[in-house]
């Protein structure tokens, strides 16, 4: 299960700071570079501007590296935009973009936490303002430094800051919840996760051929056929959740960016297009948030119904362990009486007492019978499924049991169909299951009549695999079946009564379904679901 | 020590350790017993001159007590009921008291309070028929003590509801049940719901 709320950061970076704040001034250079197109009046005006979500996520790792993103803005400027008119003007100016960034990382952390994670639909919601007003704040205070340095922009002053603001959101909201993912290390798993499926690889494949024809016809009107690039971005979405969202939406907008730069005519209005990249991006965001939580939800249920299958146990081995308890106790109580009673002979008194004693320590064996198997069941820990094969299971619990077998008298066969396909198991458990079915079917057999016959039976069955367990014993009357599950008396001596409940809760932990065939000989059987892809993502 | 009387205690239960354990500590206390491993066993021996109490399990494979204590009830005057249960249920400890069980004992029990509990049966038989309830229902006091919320929560709980149902119920949040419930308990002063579901039902015809 995700833990996404982590309480220490889990993003400590392991190699040295420095090599972490290279690496960082080097990529929020190449970002600016390769982002500084289509400058509004040769100020840093862009319709994609990424390199924010860069410094904003090196904050939250450690605001104290607010100097670092001054000295980034200041190295981009002058490397990418040239020796600038006026030093005042530009020192202020990425001074006040570097603490409005550090304002925006702040806002991020006191609304989505430490470790900010969009984990959910409020998540988003939150991380969409913040990332909106930000982009808007950052773009009013830059354009102003220039207005109040006297160097700003020709013309409308709201422009100017509106186009900022596309390029800034836009920047953030593609690229920030991206890089926020790859800080949390199970975020980041989840994204590799999404890169190793084929699908994915076809979807951006998709995305490629969407922006190529989207992009490279004759004609003017790219908006015409924008929407089909929502397509590939809901699709990667509803397969992968967030990691799909944030992985098609940042090739879609480089696509897009790519698309523009090459296109011959040079009048494309890319500020609108960006508008349109947000849409999309914030449709592929919010689809895969919903994504996410509801492969959580699914997640917490299977626990859920595990906890259940753990009460219904606990409430058998209760009723199993108070009984040697409460005759231990009775056994107790009549110790005293016989020890100060006035109706025993003396010359009886002592041989009366070590007879109580023998049935206490009779009793305290039973109880402590019970709670080693309710260890040896927990020992396998929580339900650990694993997509593995149950023939080898099979054959290995049926050889285990082949001494008993034969002190008891009865033959055990062995009918495994070859090549099925490979189930979701905690194998543990299940041999658990298996060997509880056996020797219920061991005693039924050897208390039935010659010749004495127990047969285990795997077959493929409908999206499953199917284990029958016959024997030749007396078998389950039909009155008897809806019960036969239940916490109980057993009608074994000695018996336990809560092998079958267990089992049962056992399989239905697992997706399965544990049953008895009423008839004149033994029948139990169970399925098990074939791992698919599907279930194989979501189990934890 | 009380003398011997002619009185025998049926002690039903499908485990032989708790019959054997049961029958050793009532014999040492004087008490003549017969034990029977299942509710058919005992019906089938059943005889009409017998006197005595019964002690009988709720679970057991077959007939269960409860079944078994309303069989004992269609055959007319019946010989007082005492059940045990492994299970501290509510629903079946209410289920019992209806079908007027003298009381309900939770396994593993207290040999001292069984004993007495018995000899309060046996008393009660000879007492002749419905001679069974003494101390009966809540103390007044303790009952006019609950407020009207708690009263409904109460009767819900003797109900043998669990605090979700009781919240739906009164629409009420399950964390307010809870707090009503302990209120309950404590004004009442009884540990838990099995006991108060003695003290309320005794009461009742």
């Amino acid at each position: 299960m995700w833990s996404l709320r982590a309480h220490d950061p889990p993003w400590r970076a392991q190699r040295g700071p420095w090599v972490v704040g290279a690496a960082y001034v080097a990529v929020f250079l190449a970002l600016d570079w390769v982002s500084y197109i289509r400058p509004f009046q040769g100020l840093n005006i862009t319709p994609w501007n990424p390199q924010p979500a860069l410094a904003i996520a090196l904050l939250l790792v450690n605001p104290r590296w607010l100097w670092l993103v001054w000295i980034s803005l200041l190295t981009a400027e002058l490397a990418v935009r040239g020796i600038p008119s006026d030093w005042f003007v530009t020192l202020a100016a990425t001074a006040a973009l570097g603490l409005s960034y550090a304002a925006i990382a702040r806002a991020l952390q006191s609304r989505l936490g430490a470790v900010p994670v969009l984990a959910g639909r409020r998540d988003l919601l939150w991380f969409t303002l913040i990332a909106v007003v930000g982009a808007l704040g950052s773009g009013a205070v830059y354009v102003s430094t220039f207005i109040v340095g006297g160097i700003g922009p020709q013309g409308s002053v709201a422009e100017a800051v509106a186009r900022y603001w596309v390029g800034d959101a836009v920047g953030l909201v593609v690229l920030l919840p991206m890089l926020l993912m790859l800080l949390h290390p199970v975020r980041r798993a989840s994204l590799a996760a999404a890169l190793r499926s084929p699908e994915a690889w076809l979807i951006g494949a998709v995305v490629v051929v969407l922006v190529a024809i989207v992009f490279g016809r004759a004609d003017r009107d790219h908006f015409r056929f924008f929407y089909v690039l929502f397509v590939p971005v809901v699709w990667a979405s509803a397969r992968h959740g967030l990691a799909g969202a944030v992985l098609a939406a940042g090739l879609t907008q480089v696509g897009l960016i790519v698309a523009v730069q090459s296109a011959p005519n040079a009048d494309l209005t890319v500020f609108e297009l960006q508008v349109l990249m947000a849409a999309v991006t914030m449709t592929g965001l919010m689809l895969g948030v919903v994504v996410d939580e509801r492969e959580r939800a699914a997640a917490e249920l299977k626990g859920s119904l595990r906890l259940a299958a753990a009460g219904q146990m606990a409430a058998a081995l209760a009723h199993e362990l108070i009984q040697p308890l409460t005759a231990l106790n009775s056994y107790a109580q009549a110790t005293r009486l016989l020890a100060a009673s006035a109706t025993v002979p003396d010359n009886e008194r002592l041989p009366r007492l070590l007879e109580v004693s023998g049935r206490m320590a009779d009793d305290a064996l039973r109880a402590s019978e019970v709670v080693k198997r309710l260890r040896d069941f927990f020992r396998s820990g929580s339900t650990q499924l694993r997509a593995s094969d149950l023939a080898p299971l099979v054959a290995e619990v049926a050889a285990a049991g082949a001494r008993r077998a034969e002190a008891l008298g009865v033959r055990v066969e062995t009918d495994l169909a070859p090549d099925l396909p490979r189930v979701l198991m905690d194998e543990v458990q299940i041999a658990v299951v298996l060997r509880n079915l056996l020797a219920n079917a061991l005693d039924a057999a050897s208390a039935g009549s010659a010749p004495r016959l127990v047969r285990l039976q795997l077959r493929g069955r409908q999206g499953g695999v199917r284990v029958d367990v016959f024997d030749s014993g007396a078998g389950v009357p039909a009155d008897r079946l809806p019960t036969l599950f239940e916490p109980g008396p057993s009608e074994k001596p000695g018996g336990m009564g809560v092998g079958l409940s267990i089992c049962r809760a056992i399989v239905e932990a697992h997706g399965g379904r544990l049953w008895a065939e009423a008839g004149r000989s033994g029948h139990f059987a169970f399925n098990l679901p074939i791992a698919g892809m599907e279930d194989a993502r979501h189990a934890p | 020590m009380r003398a011997m009387h002619r009185d025998t205690v049926f002690i039903v239960d499908d485990d032989a350790s708790v019959r054997d354990a049961l029958s050793l500590l009532l014999s040492l206390r004087g008490h003549a017993t017969a034990t029977f491993a299942s509710a058919e066993d005992f019906l089938a021996a059943l005889q009409p001159s017998w006197r005595g109490c019964v002690v009988l399990d709720i679970r057991m494979p077959g007939l269960s007590g409860l079944e078994l204590q309303q069989r004992l009830l269609e055959q007319g005057p019946a010989l007082p009921v005492i059940v045990m249960t492994a299970h501290g249920d509510v629903a079946a400890a209410r289920q019992a008291f209806l079908a007027r069980a003298v009381d309900f004992v939770e396994k593993p029990f207290d040999g001292e309070q069984l004993l007495a509990t018995i000899e309060r049966a046996l008393a009660g038989t000879r007492a002749g028929p419905g001679g069974m309830s003494q101390d009966t229902a809540v103390a007044p006091d303790a009952a006019s003590a609950l407020s009207q919320r708690e009263r409904e929560v109460m009767a819900l709980m003797v109900r043998g509801l669990h605090n979700r149902r009781i919240a739906e119920e009164l629409g009420i949040s399950p964390r307010t049940v809870e707090v009503h419930k302990a209120r309950v308990l404590e004004k009442v002063g009884v540990k838990n719901v099995v006991e108060l579901v003695r003290l309320v039902d005794r009461g009742r015809p």
